[in-house]
């Protein structure tokens, strides 16, 4: 990566849309006198005003948007974090120990990961949160159970390239086991790719945690979701627009900032590029 | 002067399957190879690729089980035998490959490198490793401030010598290099080849020099053996053999670097 990278337009659009929601979450749950879960019947449905207090309105129960546009956020970014950590260290563990061992093992994991992605994502998320019940740690496994493929097969992918190279069958004769290789050879050389799929796969994370929350299936409903507030103003769409646009909106930047900024991390960490640049 | 190294009757062959229930196909790589190295001496391996260097050199560093055979180190079977080796003792033959660019992990340091073969061991506290690592890296003429650098500062010789240097901090009494100069430029080769005589007579080192560039084979060598379709065809002094090819592949090798026997292949010195 060289410094100009940040000067991408990728980068800097990216930036810009993740940081309007960052900073609308902090002022939403900092600045802002309501709370999310406050019901003030008498102001229901007010629209968007500078003036009446209400910076983005209220919903049917006259609850603040902008504090549940706010608490929502934290919410989905706590999943999608949880989501993409241990998916990724569980999917780069899995993968990489299926490429550098090969063999049989290889095969065995292989077949679970095929299986695992015949699985429509949503309906497997349907699945495991009907059987278990709904709850945030409930949500997480549905959707790890969903995000930690793609991991895997990118691990597996790189793992074989770096089995053949000479660095490992130098550890290997200075009697470097399948741990010491695994732990200082394998996994720190996966790190760049893992970065990139970490940030595509955070947008897909929040994607799938709105559209559960969106059929019910999600987080308990008492917690504020985008994805909850979207099914509350599917009903009221034609009279009270604000219910269901702004955690709309708040969706459509999260996941455009965090596509741009995968896309940019792409390029910058792309090994072909690094090899033209010497 | 007796064998130091004694490589007997070693047997090779890849088999390989065309899909799940198809018929497998054998490939023979090793068709009975033997050969001695005497202590202190650099043998010098010969042979186009696909002729089996690379394979013995897999087998000598146990990377790679025969499928019949022995070979022994200074008197002890490491394999062939009914137990297998020791893992200190195969820790005693060591290896400097080809490509000095695949040879080093671009994610570690300098020390890590170097040091890892100790670290490995864990026989030593960090400090001690450190020290030790600097040791080596002055004997294959880098210097210490080298430690905190990334393979990718460095040039292809250089990044050799860390092969190098990485190949020595566990003592080894064997050293296996696999085309060690090929992927450098000619000036750079020299030092290398300079620097690895130099190490030979310090340690007292046994080397197997794998190459197909028969000039440099005659400026380090004092034996060679010339392997052809995965066995021994030619086997004496490099000098001799050089000089006198006998089998018509080895007079084939010669005769593709003209004029290499009056010096002008590779600049002397």
């Amino acid at each position: 990566m060289n410094r100009n990278a940040f000067l991408d337009t990728k980068f800097i659009t990216g930036a810009f849309c993740l940081g309007i929601m960052l900073f609308a979450a902090v002022a939403g749950s900092i600045f802002n006198p309501y709370q999310p879960g406050v019901q003030e019947l008498l102001d229901s449905l007010d629209p968007p005003s500078l003036t009446s207090g209400h910076l983005l309105g209220t919903d049917h129960l006259g609850r603040d948007i902008f504090a549940r546009v706010a608490a929502g956020a934290r919410v989905s970014l706590l999943i999608a974090t949880s989501v993409v950590l241990i998916s990724g260290v569980a999917g780069m563990l899995v993968g990489a120990m299926s490429g550098y061992l090969g063999g049989l093992r290889d095969v065995v994991i292989q077949k679970i990961v095929e299986t695992f992605w015949a699985f429509p994502p949503i309906l497997l998320a349907i699945a495991v949160l009907a059987f278990f019940g709904q709850s945030l740690a409930n949500l997480i496994l549905a959707l790890v159970l969903q995000r930690w493929i793609p991991y895997c097969r990118v691990a597996r992918a790189e793992a074989l390239v770096l089995r053949s190279k000479d660095f490992v069958a130098a550890a290997r004769i200075m009697g470097g086991g399948t741990g010491w290789i695994l732990r200082h050879h394998i996994l720190p050389n996966l790190w760049s790719s893992s970065i990139v799929i970490a940030t595509f796969s955070m947008a897909t994370a929040i994607l799938a945690e709105a559209s559960l929350s969106f059929l019910g299936l999600g987080v308990p409903p008492e917690i504020p979701t985008w994805g909850g507030m979207l099914a509350e103003g599917r009903s009221y769409v034609t009279e009270a627009w604000w219910i269901a646009v702004f955690p709309g909106l708040s969706i459509f930047l999260t996941v455009l900032g965090l596509n741009l900024l995968g896309d940019w991390l792409h390029d910058a960490y792309d090994p072909k590029k690094d090899l033209n640049l010497r | 002067m007796s064998a130091f190294i004694e490589v007997r009757d070693l047997r090779k062959a890849f088999r390989r399957r065309s899909g799940l229930f198809g018929p497998s196909s054998e490939t023979r790589a090793l068709g009975g190879v033997s050969f001695d190295i005497r202590k202190g001496e650099i043998l010098g391996l010969v042979g186009e690729s696909g002729s089996g260097k690379s394979t013995i050199a897999k087998v000598l560093l146990g990377l790679l089980d025969p499928d019949a055979g022995s070979f022994s180190v200074g008197g002890e079977r490491m394999f062939g035998g009914a137990e297998p080796a020791v893992p200190a003792v195969r820790r005693g033959i060591q290896m400097v490959f080809q490509d000095p660019y695949s040879s080093l992990d671009p994610r570690m340091n300098v020390r890590a490198i170097v040091g890892e073969g100790l670290d490995i061991a864990r026989a030593l506290p960090r400090a001690a490793i450190d020290q030790r690592v600097a040791e080596h890296l002055a004997l294959v003429g880098l210097d210490a401030s080298a430690m905190r650098k990334y393979p990718h500062q460095f040039s292809g010789g250089q990044r050799q010598r860390i092969c190098i240097a990485r190949a020595l901090i566990l003592e080894p009494r064997v050293l296996i290099a696999d085309e060690p100069v090929s992927a450098l430029d000619v000036s750079v080769q020299m030092q290398v080849l300079n620097l690895l005589l130099d190490l030979r007579d310090k340690f007292q080192l046994t080397m197997l020099f794998v190459s197909h560039d028969m000039a440099v084979i005659d400026y380090l060598c004092d034996r060679v053996i010339v392997l052809y379709r995965g066995e021994v065809v030619e086997t004496g002094e490099t000098t001799q053999v050089l000089d006198a090819p006998q089998h018509p592949y080895t007079q084939k090798l010669i005769a593709a670097r003209p004029g290499m026997r009056t010096g002008s292949g590779i600049p002397a010195g």
